[in-house]
């Protein structure tokens, strides 16, 4: 298992190599002059470029400022962001902790919808509730999250005049764990769980609901969950105890899967919810041509997919004990 | 409010079909009034030696000192007003810095004649012995706010010395003080004399400009590489507080504000400005109608939403400078490269638009027509109404007429024209609501007329630095100016050559005449001569229409009633929001 995670972690410190090329320099093809952008609307005189670009460090060879870049980054200093000469690393300090929250809260709010949905879907097959069960998660795939992010604000506001606290007043989970979890979950109170973690796991609880509904099926129709159930064994404990840990297994997959749908849905919901995380940065990085502070984030995109994809594949061997690695 | 006697009003009554116009804020920040745009001033230049503005009156009611103003802004740039040419980053700026000159602000209603008046800011009085010489003489009482590594010391001559010499060396809005010939302080620190090349009739407009003079400490500048975009430090009436991404810029009051209200009193007023950065307009409404937000700019579309969840929210109007524009691909006027270096395609595609119908499309009150470059937002003092009998001939260029539009193509052999529209929607719908509601109904009128455009949308980033920037595009662009505080801005900006001041000659319009006409009225001395080349001069650029100018829709401010001490609530306001705006709100209990 050892040897296997250390093979892991080496084959991901190729591909985050390989990450972070094709981030700097797609960066640098693309059409639009951040030079042109720090200097405002006016016309750039060349001696305006001149002056901006060694502010900048745009002078400098680009393999140049690729491996200074990167050398930084390997002490943990991310740069300073080309648009307003603010420190990468000071930001992600306050801004990751804040998406890292929202995606695993989203990632728990959409099992704790999907599993038990899809589970009962399936040992209900064909039934009232396996119907519900199936119109809910083709609902949710269905729904785009910025369309419902931005009819809970607007009904929010319409018929109760109610509002999501504005950003000042946005507690990192450390400085006040309620106050923090309320805005995530129930921002409007806590009857109605509508908050950003919530709409982002709900958009993503429609594929696992139904993933884990077709395992559970396949599952349940196994050799051995008949002797199970001709040994005289409960219906709960096959379910629990036989089906639901082999169903699982691509299920998780999935799951680790979402990881860069989480990024992408972070990006709307912290808009539309002005929740003061990385993706909301993300957008508006690219939208200014920041290059420092775009392949910051992407890189750190790119680590938390090849976490969350090696955190998967060792997930395995705990549901799957034929499954060994060395 | 008391809008009953407003130059829009006016307007109202005298062209129903044009309505009136209002004013948004384009920054939503300190209060409604306290945000809009700046233009040229006229009454100041009648007089070249205005002494100290009087103190701020308290309106009649008694201020309440305390609280803190929150507001809100979609986007933050920078923080050093001297790199940045966006308006958002000089409003900003405006609550920390001060200048030698501001705009005339009035508690209510401005009245026309007072629009874009020049008054002293940090300059007790200004002298002006000779047509290129002005001394400011500063007022002794101006001090920085008491933050390391200024402390509270008193603002010399010589700081605004280094600002200018600051400005020339990084502002990309240096060229606006090309007639600057030199600017020295006395030995007593006093005063600071500018010696011009030459005469600049519109001089102290200039130097009240948002976009330009503002005084910045040396010992703060140096002080580190990245100091003036860390934060702001300057003599202005609030001290910068903290700046958050994506979430807060705030500042605490300065209580050694040079300025007192006429009662006496402190100013400013409030404890404190909270801008929250809220980019998503559903948002700010919401907050603004669960009442934690004091002030905002309200998009047309929105305006019953916010009537209906706000029914005490005080809408505020006035007009707006942003023209928004046609402007052609710069090899038309560069390598005389057809069809759009035939003004008859030009003026075609100006008789296109049904400016009446765009305007009902883009605001529920309407609007009104811009001129090329001056826009409505100046008022009648500067901008020549293109539906007045006083444009003469040029006037057909605006009406929506389809048959002389075909008959100018057909003249011009450039029947079944099929030509790129680039544009950008990105930022734009959360400063511009209106913009993309235009934008989208551009096709069709044009259309009619037999040209067909195929839509090029642009990513911002790409438009502001290829399109917008460079002029680096074919066919022709439906665009947005910035604002400009002062007519000459836009005249040398728009048709000067880009090498030489026109920074924002978009098509690279080339036209000596013109050019030698633009300097011929910037250097006349007597504010009445100005008025009237000007005038002559939006004459011309409407008969050969280089930019084909759309709408001025109306737009709107919501704000809380509590939020008192509101200026100019009608015409022209300011970006210079903080100096010019906040200093007198206040918040009733």
């Amino acid at each position: 298992m050892r040897q296997y995670i250390i093979k892991r972690l080496g084959l991901a410190a190729v591909t985050l190599f390989g990450v972070s090329l094709i981030v700097f320099f797609m960066l640098r093809v693309l059409p639009g002059d951040l030079v042109q952008q720090v200097a405002g609307e006016n016309t750039v005189t060349p001696e305006v470029r001149a002056r901006i670009e060694r502010q900048l460090g745009l002078d400098q060879p680009a393999y140049e400022q690729y491996f200074r870049w990167l050398g930084g980054v390997l002490h943990l200093d991310f740069g300073r962001s080309l648009r307003d000469q603010s420190s990468i690393s000071a930001r992600l300090q306050r801004t990751l902790p804040t998406t890292i929250e929202m995606a695993l809260l989203a990632l728990l709010v959409s099992m704790l919808i999907a599993l038990p949905v899809g589970i009962i879907s399936a040992i209900r097959q064909d039934s009232i509730v396996d119907y519900i069960g199936r119109s809910v998660s083709i609902g949710f795939l269905a729904i785009p999250t910025f369309w419902l992010g931005t009819m809970i604000i607007v009904f929010a506001s319409l018929w109760f005049t109610k509002a999501t606290p504005v950003p000042q007043d946005y507690r990192q989970i450390w400085e006040n764990p309620v106050a923090n979890l309320k805005f995530m979950l129930f921002p409007f109170g806590y009857f109605v769980p509508v908050g950003p973690a919530v709409v982002l796991g709900v958009s993503l609880s429609g594929t696992v609901m139904r993933l884990t509904r077709a395992q559970m099926l396949e599952v349940l129709r196994q050799d051995y969950i008949r002797t199970a159930a001709a040994k005289g064994l409960r219906e709960s404990g096959i379910v629990v105890g036989h089906a639901v840990k082999n169903a699982m297994i691509p299920v998780i997959t999935v799951v680790g899967l979402q990881v860069p749908i989480l990024v992408g849905g972070s990006v709307i919901v912290e808009s539309i919810y002005n929740v003061p995380g990385m993706g909301q940065w993300f957008y508006q990085a690219i939208g200014f041509r920041d290059y420092t502070a775009v392949q910051s984030i992407a890189l750190l995109t790119g680590v938390a997919v090849v976490l969350s994809n090696l955190i998967v594949d060792l997930t395995y061997a705990y549901l799957d004990p034929r499954i060994r690695y060395g | 409010m008391g809008m009953a006697t407003s130059y829009w009003d006016r307007i109202t009554k005298q062209r129903i079909s044009r309505r009136r116009a209002l004013q948004a804020a384009a920054v939503g920040g300190a209060s409604a009034g306290a945000i809009a745009l700046v233009g040229c001033s006229s009454s100041s230049d009648k007089d070249k030696t205005p002494s100290a503005g009087k103190s701020p009156s308290t309106g009649g009611e008694k201020p309440q000192p305390g609280g803190t103003l929150r507001g809100t802004v979609s986007l933050v740039l920078g923080k050093d007003p001297m790199k940045a040419s966006t308006f958002l980053t000089h409003a900003l700026a405006s609550y920390s810095y001060s200048r030698l000159m501001r705009f005339k602000t009035v508690l209510g209603e401005l009245s026309e004649d007072q629009w874009y008046t020049a008054e002293p800011e940090v300059a007790a009085k200004v002298e002006n012995p000779d047509p290129t010489t002005y001394i400011f003489t500063l007022r002794d009482d101006v001090k920085w706010q008491n933050v390391p590594p200024v402390n509270g010391r008193q603002l010399v001559a010589d700081d605004v010395v280094y600002s200018f010499n600051r400005y020339r060396e990084i502002s990309p809005n240096k060229a606006d003080f090309d007639m600057v010939d030199s600017v020295t302080a006395s030995s007593d620190g006093k005063q600071v004399t500018f010696k011009l090349k030459e005469p600049f009739g519109l001089f102290l407009n200039r130097v009240a400009s948002f976009q330009d003079l503002w005084i910045m400490p040396r010992e703060f500048i140096e002080s580190s590489d990245t100091a003036s975009e860390d934060r702001m430090l300057g003599s202005g009436p609030f001290i910068f507080d903290r700046y958050e991404a994506n979430v807060v810029m705030a500042w605490k009051k300065n209580p050694d504000y040079f300025e007192k209200d006429s009662a006496g009193n402190q100013l400013p007023y409030l404890d404190g400005v909270n801008l929250a950065i809220i980019t998503d307009q559903n948002q700010v409404l919401s907050q603004f109608a669960a009442g934690q937000l004091d002030t905002i700019s309200v998009p047309p579309k929105l305006l019953d939403s916010v009537k209906s969840q706000s029914g005490n929210a005080v809408i505020d109007k006035a007009p707006r400078n942003i023209l928004s524009f046609l402007y052609f691909e710069p090899g038309s006027y560069t390598a005389n490269k057809p069809p759009f270096n035939d003004d008859r395609v030009r003026r075609a595609m100006s008789m296109a638009l049904d400016r009446d119908s765009l305007l009902s499309l883009a605001s529920p009150d309407g609007g009104l027509w811009p001129n090329v470059p001056i826009n409505a937002g100046f008022g009648k003092s500067w901008w020549l109404d293109p539906q007045g009998k006083d444009i003469g001939d040029a006037g057909k260029n605006y009406e929506y007429n389809v048959s002389e539009a075909k008959s100018l193509l057909s003249a011009a052999g450039a029947n079944n024209l099929s030509v790129p529209m680039h544009f950008s929607s990105t930022v734009y719908t959360t400063i511009v609501p209106y913009y993309d509601t235009v934008r989208q109904a551009l096709p069709a009128l044009l259309k009619d007329v037999g040209i067909s455009v195929q839509e090029v949308p642009e990513e911002y980033g790409v438009y502001i630095s290829k399109t917008f920037g460079r002029g680096d595009f074919d066919g022709f662009t439906f665009g947005l100016e910035s604002v400009f505080s002062d007519i000459a801005a836009y005249w040398t900006n728009m048709f000067y050559p880009r090498d030489a001041g026109g920074g924002r000659n978009h098509s690279s319009v080339n036209d000596p005449d013109l050019v030698a006409n633009i300097k011929k009225m910037l250097q006349a001395q007597d504010i009445e001569e100005i008025r009237k080349q000007n005038f002559e001069l939006q004459k011309y650029t409407s008969s050969k229409m280089y930019y084909v100018p759309v709408v001025t829709p109306v737009e709107y401010a919501a704000r809380s009633p509590k939020l008192k001490g509101v200026v100019n609530t009608t015409g022209p306001t300011t970006y210079a929001v903080g100096t010019e705006g906040a200093l007198t709100n206040w918040l009733s209990a």
